[in-house]
């Protein structure tokens, strides 16, 4: 084994006693003696750092009024998007009623998908609609090839992004 | 007396059984894995932060998000893994939030300031063990060489080494292989004996 080597294995665990090889080049080279040493001493240091500190004594506390409060919040997200889901038909209607050949309209051929994104590792969760249309047909509606609702629950906020026309 | 030893029993659990036992509807359960995670895992965000009491926020979020999805937990890694994976995503958003609206703390600000690209220390006003003037110059001095270090071989380091977690669960909180987790704490640990030269 040569320095390098010694260095590496040194680097990943100080378990290395067992090893005759190890200990013979430790006792050889001076280097990778103080590079043992080193480390070591590093270590002892880094274990001084788990001292952990304590939380408040209303953590635990915190925590189930927070998840309380979110799932207060939660009881109304289904409610507004029925609604906001309402005046989006009713505004396609009333601007569609007002005209002989409407503009856009959907198409027969349109499909739609609807898919739950939501991540395990705490990420955002990700609410992805998507609309594909055929482009046979007189009409297509041209919806955003991406709605995604974004819920943050740091901030409690709700926002849509991507949406062009 | 029913109570006391279902609670006792509770404590007794691993890991495993206990998120089992909440989604039972046991809910002492999780208050007995808050009660054995939240001091290290409070910590540990802000050794990344620097910001105590945002820290003990975002160990609260992660604690609400994994009350969330206990249901869909289902062992692949270990809890501790999947709760650092949390932790670490928040206090790395954080971060980039933090980048991203330009805000300045006082300690940042101070690293600017740091002739060595050090950043220099903030006195510690947080209660601390009965340690000599010595010892606290010595942890000091080792924290402000962890939080010099770049981000991506801080958080391998302080995973492995101040948190004592395995090689495999470091490699898996940050979804990163065996073999680049083993690379950046070994690098870690060369930045941090250069730097830490005169203590060792």
């Amino acid at each position: 084994m040569n320095c390098e080597q010694i260095h590496e294995l040194l680097a990943e665990s100080l378990s290395w006693e067992w090893d005759e090889e190890v200990m013979r080049h430790l006792k050889e080279c001076h280097e990778c003696s103080k590079f043992c040493d080193d480390l070591k001493t590093l270590a002892e240091m880094t274990a001084d750092l788990q001292n952990e500190e304590p939380v408040p004594p209303e953590f635990q506390n915190q925590v189930f009024y927070r998840l309380s409060q979110s799932r207060g919040a939660k009881k109304f997200v289904t409610p507004i998007i029925l609604i906001l889901g309402v005046i989006a038909a009713g505004s396609f209607y009333w601007y569609g009623g007002d005209k002989t050949e409407p503009d856009w309209a959907p198409a027969s051929s349109a499909s739609a998908e609807l898919q739950l994104n939501d991540e395990l590792e705490g990420e955002t969760t990700f609410l992805e609609v998507e609309v594909d249309s055929s482009p046979e047909g007189g009409y297509i509606l041209r919806l955003p090839s991406v709605i995604r609702i974004k819920h943050s629950n740091l901030h409690e906020e709700s926002y849509i992004t991507n949406v062009s026309h | 007396m029913e109570e006391a030893a279902l609670v006792r029993n509770v404590t007794e659990f691993g890991d495993n059984a206990l998120v089992s036992a909440y989604l039972e509807g046991n809910e002492t359960a999780f208050e007995v894995l808050m009660t054995r995670y939240q001091g290290r895992l409070a910590n540990y965000i802000n050794g990344i932060l620097h910001d105590y009491d945002r820290s003990v926020e975002l160990c609260q979020e992660t604690f609400i998000r994994v009350f969330r999805n206990a249901h869909r937990y289902q062992g692949k890694y270990q809890f501790s893994t999947w709760l650092y994976r949390i932790a670490t995503n928040l206090a790395i958003d954080e971060l980039r939030r933090r980048q991203r609206k330009g805000r300045f703390f006082l300690y940042n600000i101070m690293e600017l300031f740091s002739r060595d690209e050090r950043p220099m220390p903030l006195p510690d006003r947080r209660q601390s063990p009965d340690l000599t003037y010595d010892a606290k110059q010595q942890r000091l001095k080792l924290k402000t060489a962890i939080d010099s270090l770049p981000e991506k071989y801080r958080l391998a380091f302080i995973l492995k080494e101040v948190q004592d977690l395995s090689y495999e669960e470091t490699a898996q909180v940050l979804n990163i292989s065996l073999g680049t987790a083993k690379s950046r704490i070994h690098r870690a640990k060369l930045l941090l004996r250069e730097k830490l030269s005169d203590l060792l």
